[in-house]
This record gives structure tokens, sequence and C-alpha cells, in this order.
């Protein structure tokens, strides 16, 4: 349904927020918090395209923390405290841009701009590459772009429907796709770090481990009746309860971040069927980029805007363009091919969560920007895009939903902008560029 | 959703009322854990989601705080030196039977007494007795009660649960021990008992701030230049106002509908009664005023309830239609489609709120579900986005005329007074106040095989002379608040 211009008027919200601490993991550790400063601040861009069906993506409720994720975001309930939903954000300057709407949004997505012509590239640099030119200098790599299926269209690196990365006004930086290429690039001649010094709190949190152990046993004699939603509630809670007790560690060693990888295994990045496995080792390479130092600033882009590739994998016979709108709009499809890709988001998430920094981890040490290039896949929409962001790095203020009332993504792209140290008061295009978007950060 | 739970979680308030009752804890650690999700607006709602990760740091990191924090005074904890014979399995009995709500099992004390055993051998006693409390505090024995168990500890439990939102206490167990839960007259008799201590006015106020989601109050922001007398400090006074109000109708009062929707007084101090418009109270202390009966009474005109009801700087009649449906007349209104979610018509500069809103009616995709919220939200027009009165609106006079459209027809009124009027003489809105606590008492919203129980519950609500308290009396002695399938005699 397409909402008139007239009715487009968000309620307003009370703006304030409970933002609430995360959980003190320092008694993991034993040490206070430090600041957080101390670590390196990442920055990490998720792209999956295709927009999103709105009643199963955008969280229902009207508060900021007692939304409720509908199904395409419910991969992300577990990471609830960690993630800030900004709903109902606008990519206006899409609206003004000419060209294919995938295109024109791909472009306009993390840069704010339009594209120069019709079809051209954007007119300007995205996101990431600002901030990779403000904290770049530290690292080998000042960004890396990870490709999982792309493209999977015709244009290669010469056509906007492809890039979502821009160094400057049409200057695209395509991803790398070649898993064994880039864990050459990266990791080749690089060793694991020794572990700094021995591990002052080994013999607390072999105590941590032993309590766990104990604890996990009280659930075999915790044997009141139980109904089906109680065994998969309680499942899940010793399920966690063991991956924290795993994460205590068992080596007794120091504390290391970086583990470098062992080299991927072959694998035909061609075949879409492969997509899961590519997924994951590109999420692992990416991590570990990130662990090591290697970059501060990278992004994981699922595939290319036009989205020919198949999911056979999941059931299904036609492309995921398809599903959008080629062969008719198909919400009820969409939103397993949509909550695939959140689970891979989770995926990611859990990953830097289990990279350990000092009392925090890599993912409260980085802030991941989760993008695509529409909104209403149908409509190729230009409203309530389908962005959230996750982590904590830079005091992001995780755990809630804001409620943007249509403001141009600008703001949005500006604030992430600000919060590692550029110095821009705009951001984009000169006519939606006002200022920053407040309480993303704080 | 996963399906009714057997066992539920303690929710963020029962585990902080707990470990102060366990431990003296006064830091409130469940503060840092994730919200409780919610399907029916209640945090005890069990059924909504499984634990996540960060739930599970999150007892980590507080039993290991907690543990910490206990064992510094060790022999005050365990009553004895620890390397006294029979000290530590004394104290696992003892502190066991609390923190578990039962008396532990031969095997379960041996199981505890191996694992000290073993620590000790390694590390010194108040190591050992720190990962023993560490061990109980992550226990899902802990963090977990029975709600359907028809053992006699599950109902201790389960009656302190409802009536104080904590732990049992050393009575209740000593009852359920002794076997002094056998019957509804003994449950009645240790009811009546919890309801006398404070702890019982505490949790009947924690249903009433979920009851009518006065949380946001903490939070809701106005625009400082539009109303500067909007402040943080403000917030507290209209929660304070709420709760002020509550606690008199319910424990000095009758506690009953009417007096709850209808009451010709309230509570405030000098800053709140400004905004009020009513002159004579001076300083910051609260105190019993009453009301101009033309503008206000009980619950619905209460400032804070309005502030509750309006998002933002203007007047909602969505809002506060919804809360009314919901709340008050426990109907279930689907959420408008996500592609025009939440879209409050713009309308043009100088109309008024009615005028703005009088777009959903023109569109036909919005007319039929908002006559039900917005008839009634219309009535609110004489109070602006603070709660207070007025009479125009960029000034225009205000027309808060509105209506209550059902399936049989529709009941027109005239303000928030009228319509209190029409909600406090209808015994609907009782049995509607009952299903809310019986909502947040089971953890579940109620399902169509409880109408029976819901149907006597509402009529405790419509009988003279009876109240809330009865209402909570009534459902803790009733077949609904025992096991199903087991029906006390």
């Amino acid at each position: 349904m397409t909402v008139s211009p007239k009715l487009r008027r968000r309620m307003l919200l009370g703006a304030a927020s409970v933002c609430l601490p995360l959980p003190f993991l320092e008694m993991l550790w034993g040490a206070k918090a430090q600041a957080q400063a101390a670590s390196p601040q990442r920055f990490v861009v998720v792209y999956a395209p295709g927009g999103a069906v709105p009643e199963l993506w955008n969280p229902t409720g009207t508060g900021e923390t007692d939304h409720v994720l509908p199904s395409v975001l419910a991969p992300l309930e577990p990471w609830r405290q960690k993630v800030l939903i900004t709903q109902d954000l606008g990519m206006k300057v899409a609206e003004i841009s000419q060209g294919n709407a995938h295109a024109v949004g791909s472009g306009a997505m993390l840069t704010g701009q339009i594209l120069q012509g019709n079809d051209g590239f954007a007119d300007g640099p995205s996101v990431d590459q600002v901030i990779a030119k403000t904290v770049g200098s530290a690292t080998r790599f000042a960004s890396r772009e990870f490709g999982v299926s792309w493209p999977t269209g015709g244009g290669g690196n010469g056509s906007s429907l492809n890039i979502i990365n821009y160094a400057g006004p049409a200057q695209p930086v395509p991803p790398s796709v070649d898993p064994s290429k880039i864990f050459r690039e990266i990791f080749s001649g690089l060793s694991t770090p020794a572990p700094v010094g021995p591990d002052p709190m080994a013999a607390l949190r072999a105590q941590r481990r032993s309590v766990l152990d104990r604890v996990i046993s009280e659930f075999t004699t915790f044997n009141s009746t139980l109904g089906a939603g109680d065994k998969v509630r309680l499942d899940a809670h010793l399920q966690h309860v063991r991956d924290l007790e795993m994460s205590l560690g068992g080596t007794g060693g120091g504390v290391t971040t970086c583990t470098v990888p062992t080299a991927p295994a072959s694998v035909d990045i061609n075949d879409d069927n492969s997509q899961p496995e590519v997924a994951k080792i590109m999420t692992a390479l990416l991590v570990m980029a990130l662990a090591c130092d290697q970059t501060r600033v990278a992004s994981l882009v699922f595939a290319d805007s036009i989205a020919f590739h198949h999911f056979p994998f999941l059931g299904f016979t036609e492309n995921y363009h398809a599903y959008q709108h080629d062969k008719g709009y198909q919400p009820n499809s969409l939103a397993i091919l949509e909550r695939w890709h959140t689970e891979r988001l989770a995926d990611l998430l859990k990953a830097m969560e289990d990279v350990k920094e000092g009392p925090v981890s890599l993912l409260d040490n980085s802030v991941v920007l989760s993008v695509s290039e529409i909104s209403h896949p149908e409509e190729h929409g230009t409203t309530m895009m389908p962005f959230l962001l996750a982590g904590g790095g830079n005091k992001l203020r995780a755990g809630r939903r804001m409620l943007c009332q249509d403001v141009p993504h600008n703001k949005l792209l500006l604030s992430i902008a600000n919060a590692f140290g550029s110095t821009a008061t705009t951001f984009g295009h000169p006519d939606y560029n006002s200022g920053p978007l407040a309480g993303v950060f704080g | 959703m996963l399906g009714p739970a057997l066992v539920r979680r303690l929710t963020r308030y029962e585990y902080n009322n707990t470990v102060n009752a366990l431990l003296r804890d006064t830091t409130a650690p469940a503060q840092t854990f994730p919200p409780e999700p919610s399907t029916n607006g209640y945090d005890t709602d069990s059924t909504a989601s499984a634990p996540s990760r960060i739930l599970i740091d999150g007892y980590h990191g507080a039993a290991n705080g907690l543990a910490e924090h206990v064992v510094t005074d060790l022999n005050g904890l365990l009553g004895c030196a620890p390397e006294a014979p029979g000290c530590i399995s004394s104290f696992i009995q003892g502190f066991g039977t609390k923190a578990y709500r039962h008396t532990l099992s031969t095997t379960e004390v041996q199981n505890f007494q191996t694992f000290y055993d073993t620590q000790r051998a390694t590390f010194d006693a108040p190591t050992s007795v720190r990962m023993l409390l560490e061990v109980f505090l992550q226990s899902p024995k802990f963090l977990y009660r029975s709600a359907d168990g028809a053992d006699a500890f599950d109902t201790a439990s389960r009656l302190s649960y409802t009536l104080w939102g904590s732990m049992p206490d050393d009575a209740l167990l000593a009852a359920a021990r002794g076997g002094q839960l056998a019957t509804k007259a003994q449950v009645g008799a240790e009811a009546s008992r919890l309801m006398a201590d404070p702890k019982a006015k505490l949790q009947l106020s924690h249903f009433q701030t979920q009851w009518l989601g006065l949380d946001v109050l903490a939070v809701a922001q106005r625009d400082a230049a539009t109303f500067p007398e909007f402040t943080q400090e403000m917030s507290g006074f209209y929660q304070q106002e709420m709760s002020a109000f509550w606690n008199d109708v319910v424990w000095n009062g009758p506690g009953d509908v009417k007096t709850l929707l209808t009451a010709p007084y309230s509570f405030m101090n000098q800053k709140l009664a400004a905004i009020y418009g009513i002159a004579g109270v001076t300083g910051d202390t609260f105190q019993k005023v009453t009301l101009d009966p033309t503008q206000r009474m009980g619950l619905l005109t209460q400032a804070g309830l309005l502030v509750r009801m309006t998002p933002a700087n203007r007047s909602n009649p969505v809002t506060r239609g919804k809360l009314i449906r919901t709340r008050f007349m426990c109907e279930t209104l689907p959420d408008p489609p996500a592609s025009v979610n939440r879209v409050e018509p713009a309308g043009e500069p100088g109309q008024t709120t009615r005028e703005r809103f009088a777009a959903h009616e023109a569109t036909p995709s919005c007319a039929a579900c908002h006559a039900l919220i917005d008839g009634i939200g219309f009535g609110f027009e004489n109070y602006d986005a603070i709660g207070k009165w007025r009479t125009t609106e960029n000034g225009k006079p205000i027309d808060a005329s509105g209506q209550i459209v059902s399936d049989t027809g529709s009941i027109p009124f005239v303000g928030a007074v009228e319509l209190a009027n029409l909600l406090a003489t209808n015994p609907k809105t009782g049995d509607c106040l009952a299903k809310q606590w019986f909502t947040f008492a089971l953890g579940r919203s109620a399902r169509p095989e409880d109408s029976c129980v819901l149907k006597d519950l509402g009529a405790v609500l419509s009988s003279q002379g009876l109240g809330v308290r009865d209402l909570v009396l009534t459902h803790a002695t009733s077949d609904a608040f025992a096991a199903p399938g087991y029906s006390l005699p």
C-alpha cells in the first residue's frame, strides 16, 4: 500500500531513552571494564539485496525497548541488547536519483548520494570509505570488502547495480570474492600472536567453569513436569550455559583475540548451493581480519542488487529477484530468503562476540550497519528502510528501537561517520544532509 | 510464542526481590538483564520467548557479583565456622531450601557437599562457599519456579510470587513443609497473611504500573518550548500521583472499580497541582486534593495517565482510544498494516487534532478500525499532551464528543468524565480488570477454557463492597490458582 505524502507524518515518540547497560561481563574476567577507547573501534557493513517484506521486518509495538521482532528479524532476538533498529528511515535521495531502482538504491544507501547521470556510479564516497580514510592508516588494509554471491548479473565492476562501496564520486570499490585469494592476501605470513603473559585470571576462569559444570548437572535433576514450550526454553537456556562455559576457555593460556585462520577449503563460488559455505568462510575471514587488526573497516556483500542467484538449498526454484517482483511479489517466499540473511547476520554477530577483547568482545568494539538497497520489495520502496545497527562500538546505544519518522538516512550516515572521528557536518547529497541523527551514539 | 509455561522464569522484578530476601541484596542486579519480551503487556508473560545468551550472561554476572559480596562475611552467612563439623552441610540444607524454595532431597544435599569438598581440596573456604553460591544462583531450580505443580512447595511459591513478587518467607515454607497448604482455607489464611505485608502493596503497585504501562512516564519527553513545565522531575510526580491514588483506593478505600474510575479526589503537590490548575497546594509533599467534577474524576483523567496515553506533543485520539480499548475493555486490536504503521495524519496548519484525525474517517481502509479507537479517544480532547485541561485548540473550541462503538451499536458521550461514568457502571469493566490480574498472575493470556474462572473473578468486582484486594484473595483460593486437575478441598 502506498501512503499518500499527506499522511506521512510519523508520530513522535518520546525520544529519550532508558539505555540499559550491557551485562557486566567484566565479572567473567575479574577486571573492571577498560575504557572502550583502549581497543580499536571497527566498522562493518552488511548488505543483503532485495529489501524486506515490511510486515515481517518492521518491529511492532510502540516503545523503545518493548518492540517485538517479526519473523524476518527473529534470528536477532538473542542479540536484542546489542542491536539498534533505526526503523522508518527514509532514503530520500533515491527518489531524485535516475536509473534502475536497484542501482539507485545500491548507490544511495551508503553514500547518501544520487547516481551520476542515468544508472551511472554514485556521486560521492560511501560511509565505510569515509571511515576508512579516518582510521585506515593504522592498519595494513584501510578496508576490506568480502563478497558471497557476486556478481549475479552482468556488468561486473562497471555496473552500478553491483557496487555499494565508493572511495569517492564514481570510484567503485568492488568486493573480493575468492576465499583463497583473500586468505592469502590478509593472512599469509601472519601467525597467531602468543598470549600476552600468563593469564592472571586463569584460576578464576577455571573456578567459573567448575561452577557452570555443576549448574549443567542441575538441569538433569530439574525434573518438574515440562511442557513442550518449557523444553524449548530450558534447552536454549542450557545451551547458552554450555556456550558460556566453553567461552571461558580450557587452555589456561593468556588472552588472545587474534587466531590466524587456516586456509579455507576449496569451494565452487559459482555454485549457488555453495552460498552457505562461502558465507561461513567470508564471515570467518572478515572477523579475523578485524580481530588480528589487519583492517578496521569491512563490508560483507551477500550479492549484488539485481540478485539473479538461486537458493536451491532452501528449496526455491526461481532466482531471488523473481520473488521480489520479476514473477510477482511473493512475500512468504521472500520472508524465508530474507530470514536466511538475518541468520547469517546473527552468525557474524556471534563470531564477533566470541572474540574476547579484554573485558568485552570484538562486537562490543564494533559498529555493524546492516542495509538493503530498497525497502518494499515489490515497490522498490524508499521509505521505512530496513536498516539496523549492531554492536557496541563508539558508545552505540544498542538494545533499542528508534522510530525515525521518515527522516533522510543521510543523517544516520553522518552520525556513524562522526562516531568514527569524521568532523564532517553534512553527508551526501546537499538536499538531504541536515545534520546527524540524535540518539544513535551516546 | 512457544506454548504455555509449566515452569516460569523469574522476572527481573522477581529476581531482584528474591535476591533481596535471600541475600539482603539492594543493588537490584537484574536491572542489567534484558527486558522481558511480552505479548500481553506484562513482564510475567513467560511464553513469549526463550532465554537469550545475554540473559544467561546476566545471570552469570549477577551470581558472581552477589556471591563475591556475601562471602565477605563468611561466618555471618554460614552461621558457623566453615571448618566446624556439619557447618557446610547445614548451610546447604538451610540456604538451599530458601534458594530452591523446597526442602532439598538427600541426593541434592550430597551433590552440593561433594561439590564443596572437591573445591575445598584446591581452594580456601571462602572461595569454595562462593562457588557453592554461584551454583545455587545459576541453577534452573533457583531461576525457574513451577507454575502448575501440585506440590505444597509449588503452592507456596505460587502464593509468594503472585502476592509479593518474591520468594516465600520462612513461615510460608514451614507451612508447606508441615502440610498446612492442603485446603483452600489454609491457602486462604496464608494469602491473607501475605496480603498484610508491605510487600503485597508493592506487588499490586507493580501490577498497576504494568496494567497501565506507566513505565513509559519515566522516559516521556515533551518539547521544552511548548511545555516548559514538563521536566524530568515532573514525570516522577506524575508517577507518584498515580501510585498514591491507587494505593489509597486499593488499601485504604473500597478498592472497587467505581472508586478507581470516579473518585472525586487525587493526590498532588504544588507543581502537579499547577498542571491541574488547582490553587492552594503548596510544597513538594503530596496531599489529598478534591477535583473539579466537571473536569476530572478517577484514573482516566489523571495527568499521568493522559501523558502515558499521549506519545508526543499533541493530543492523540488513537493512542488514547487504544489504551482504553485494550486495558479497560480488554479488547484486542489488530496492529495497523505495517505499510501504514504509525502514520499520524499530518493535517494542515491551524487544524485541531480532531480535524486532523478526520482523515481516518475519510480513508476507507482506516475508517472501520479507527471508529472503534478514535471514537473513544476523541473524548479526551479536553486534555493536552501533558494532561492539562483545555477548552480551545488553535483558537477553536474543543469538541470532546465521542462514542463507544460496538457490535450492538454505539453509545455517545461527551468528555472523559462521562466516559469514566459509563465504564464505571458497566460490569464488563470489572470483568476486564479481573482478566488483567489473571493475565498478570498466571503469566499467560486467558484462554477460552478460562471463561468460568474469569466470570467468578469478575463477579467479585461487581459485588457491593468488594475490591481489588478481594479479587486477589479470591483468585488465590480459586481452582485457577491451584494446579490444573487439582482442586483443593
